[in-house]
């Protein structure tokens, strides 16, 4: 019976330290990891949008009545449901009648491709073609830290998304652009966001995607309709 | 196979089968069969998209794949083999997974604010087989203590 007793105890103890690292599990803890073929020619997003409706990391007019902030994780697969299914229809919907403005806020924490992705897109808004990289980057996701956002596809994203690759190539090594999304991260957790996406209206914060009355209604309401 | 060990085995197939189901709506984008018609169970799409849904780099789904399995196997060679050494990895197994369920509950409760109908059948699915695990052990103290009672 001294070998059960051990082993009821130290389940129980290793249960309790599991319990506590989950709580406190460190979104940055994540490590690079071996890359998928880097030979591939990235799929175009759906949704283009027309001239002067991408401007800085939004879309829509930067005059627009309502503005929706989405904290999002370039590997988080509902954040990729997100800008391959509802931002196009909410650009449809609100966007091309000036409407509603959408502001990206990067929040990467799935793992050091989060970074990686963001740090891309962060060099994209650079050359002023964030919108275009951000929804290359969704349609292109594929599993979490498996090399879909790796430094070689990262860059026929940027060559794709029509970034002068010169000066994106400086970019991304700069330290003080991954310490820009850091920042984001950290902004991020300080107003209370636990994942991704997380949208904001106003004082209205929701994570996950709402069901799309739902949310119509909510951009409704801040319309005034 | 006695009657605990048959719920054990069941609980953790079914176990395996969730987390396999939940890695694969993560991994490979397999519909969820969730939403707001499950109700306040509905919230999986908040829960998988929470910074709980991950240790690192490594989804909780596979740990729970992997948990749910080595209880399956522990249960089917202790019904087997009844060896002591069997139990302990059992329970052991058991009691962290019934610890870090219970802990994964209390943050969909107060840290994420919605409930994952599939995580919740997980859990109960570990919370029922750490019970069973407990109850072969009882039985198990009581045969020891009656084999070393001296004979009157």
């Amino acid at each position: 019976m001294e070998l059960i007793r051990r082993a009821a105890l130290s389940g129980i103890v290793v249960g309790v330290v599991g319990v506590i690292v989950l709580f406190l599990a460190n979104p940055f803890s994540g490590t690079p990891t071996p890359s998928m073929d880097e030979d591939f020619t990235p799929v175009a997003p759906v949704l283009i949008p027309a001239a002067g409706l991408a401007s800085g990391h939004g879309l829509g007019a930067e005059d627009a009545p309502v503005v929706l902030t989405v904290w999002t994780d370039y590997q988080c697969p509902i954040c990729g449901t997100w800008g391959n299914g509802v931002e196009p229809v909410l650009y449809e919907r609100y966007i091309t009648d000036g409407e509603l403005r959408i502001e990206h806020r990067h929040y990467a924490f799935l793992g050091e491709e989060s970074f990686t992705a963001a740090v891309g897109a962060e060099c994209a808004a650079g050359q002023g073609k964030f919108w275009a990289f951000h929804s290359y980057l969704f349609t292109n996701q594929n599993s979490e830290n498996q090399g879909a956002f790796s430094a070689g596809r990262l860059r026929k994203i940027a060559e794709a998304s029509g970034q002068d690759l010169a000066i994106w190539d400086t970019c991304i090594a700069d330290p003080a652009v991954r310490a820009e999304i850091e920042a984001d991260a950290e902004e991020a957790m300080s107003l209370g966001i636990t994942g991704t996406p997380t949208l904001v209206i106003g004082d209205w914060m929701e994570s996950g995607i709402p069901a799309p009355e739902d949310l119509y209604a909510r951009i409704d309401e801040a319309l005034g309709n | 196979m006695p009657r605990a060990h048959r719920i054990s085995a069941l609980v953790s197939a079914v176990g395996v089968a969730i987390s396999v189901y939940l890695l694969s709506i993560r991994l490979i984008g397999v519909p969820a069969i969730c939403g707001p018609a499950l109700g306040p169970f509905g919230g999986c799409s908040k829960v998988e998209a929470s910074a709980w849904s991950s240790i690192g780099p490594i989804p909780v789904a596979a740990i729970g794949v992997v948990g749910s399995a080595l209880l399956l196997v522990a249960t089917i060679i202790h019904a087997r083999t009844r060896r002591e050494e069997v139990l302990a990895v059992w329970l052991f197994a058991a009691l962290v997974g019934a610890a870090v369920e219970i802990g994964l509950i209390a943050i969909q409760a107060f840290l994420i604010g919605a409930w994952c109908v599939w995580c919740l059948l997980y859990g109960s699915t570990v919370l029922i087989g750490a019970a069973t695990v407990i109850s072969v052990v009882r039985s198990y103290a009581r045969e020891s203590r009656d084999l070393t009672r001296p004979p009157r």
